[in-house]
């Protein structure tokens, strides 16, 4: 090994780390701007770093605990379960699988409108299935993000690899599964960027006027943008 | 510091915070690398992970995810020696004044350095720095490297280039100084 090769491997070795301490008060102002929450991030953050010492750790764990269930006491946040989906469970795949056609346009029927109206179960109104309002709700509510969550990765996928066909029937069985997701703004970006991505520019860009409607601050309206070209 | 019109749901906050408790060690490792000194680790740590909140829907899945986040942390390196060269805050006679000469960034964080390949990696400037550490020390291919930086990848080629070339150079003009060898 030559002496360029030591010393790269001794910059490799140079880990350095932040104190329990200081990933606590970074965790705390992730906390203050942007909503992250902070009750045990902390500690998972020491538990992911094998090189903490065995004491800090055990620190870690006893200070992350008690700091993060006072957190979570004071302020309520909603304690969201973390979920790691590596490939979409069984279930979601089938409900991909049996979905319907992809959603598309149809000429407008209300002689004022010029602009063709896009028959979207993602930003309609209704839902796209036969679904009472009170059943909506309570499926919504006993559904789990992750299962949300998990659909959302199998469109992300398929937008990945160019799949938009898939990617707009994984988005409509989200959309019918789910008409009221928390996850509704991204998914109908996500619907926004695979319409323009095939081709489908006129009904994208109806899309993302609603979207920017809608959602005057989002973070993804720039990308949408982007997409999109001209937003009308 | 709040974020106005930041729309936060649930699942976001879950998934980000999954890459704060995973990442943090690296994020806090790559800004040490890219020549910020200790005393200001902690708040530009905070800064990489608000970038890469504000930007997470942006991230493609299908790439590799340290390297898009090695991006932000280098551009928060660079912001930050930007800034800390256009720095004429008037401090108050009890605090130390701040050394107002270009190299004092430098030599903050030379003195910081354990070893002699930090202090050699210290000295290379920063756009090399970051390919050199990318490629070298974290071990990602240069296409990687290109893309999450932002430049053609055959200026990410010539800065790594260059950067093994001061750094081996680095090296023995130090040991000489020493007299190591």
């Amino acid at each position: 090994m030559t002496d360029f090769d030591e010393e790269l491997a001794q910059l490799r070795a140079q880990v350095v780390v932040p104190d329990v301490d200081a990933t606590q008060r970074i965790a705390a102002r992730l906390s203050r701007s942007i909503g992250m929450p902070s009750g045990g991030s902390a500690p998972a953050a020491v538990q992911a770093l094998p090189w903490i010492r065995p004491l800090q750790l055990v620190t870690s764990f006893v200070v992350g605990g008690l700091v993060g269930a006072g957190l979570y006491g004071a302020l309520r946040a909603p304690r969201v379960e973390q979920v790691y989906v590596e490939r979409p469970p069984a279930s979601v795949q089938a409900a991909v699988n049996s979905a319907g056609p992809v959603p598309t346009a149809v000429p407008a029927t209300d002689a004022g409108s010029e602009a063709p109206q896009v028959a979207s179960p993602l930003l309609s109104a209704a839902p796209p299935v036969a679904r009472t309002p009170a059943a909506n709700a309570a499926g919504d509510r006993l559904a789990s993000l992750g299962e949300q969550q998990a659909l959302l990765d199998v469109a992300r996928a398929g937008f990945a690899r160019s799949d938009y066909a898939a990617t707009l029937k994984t988005l409509a069985v989200h959309s019918a599964r789910f008409p009221t997701s928390v996850l509704s703004e991204e998914r109908e970006a996500l619907q926004i960027k695979a319409l323009a991505a095939s081709g489908r520019l006129p009904e994208a860009r109806i899309l993302a006027a609603r979207f920017q409607a809608r959602h005057p601050q989002s973070l993804l309206l720039p990308s949408i943008k982007d997409s999109v070209g001209t937003i009308p | 510091m709040s974020v106005p019109g930041v729309h936060v749901d649930g699942a976001e906050k879950a998934s980000f915070s999954g890459i704060f408790a995973r990442d943090l060690g690296y994020v806090w490792t790559s800004l040490r690398r890219l020549g910020v000194p200790k005393r200001d680790l902690e708040d530009l740590s905070h800064d990489v992970f608000f970038r890469v909140y504000q930007r997470l829907a942006d991230y493609d899945p299908e790439r590799p995810f340290r390297p898009w986040l090695f991006g932000f942390c280098f551009r928060v390196a660079s912001d930050y020696r930007r800034r800390f060269a256009n720095q004429r805050e008037v401090l108050g006679a009890e605090l130390e004044p701040i050394d107002p000469s270009p190299d004092a960034l430098d030599r903050l964080v030379q003195a910081e350095a354990t070893s002699l390949a930090q202090l050699v990696l210290q000295s290379l400037e920063l756009e090399r720095r970051a390919v050199f550490v990318m490629h070298e020390i974290d071990e990602c291919p240069i296409p990687e490297v290109a893309n999450a930086l932002g430049i053609p990848l055959n200026t990410a080629y010539s800065r790594l280039r260059l950067a093994r070339e001061q750094f081996a150079e680095g090296l023995r003009r130090e040991r000489l100084r020493r007299g190591e060898r």
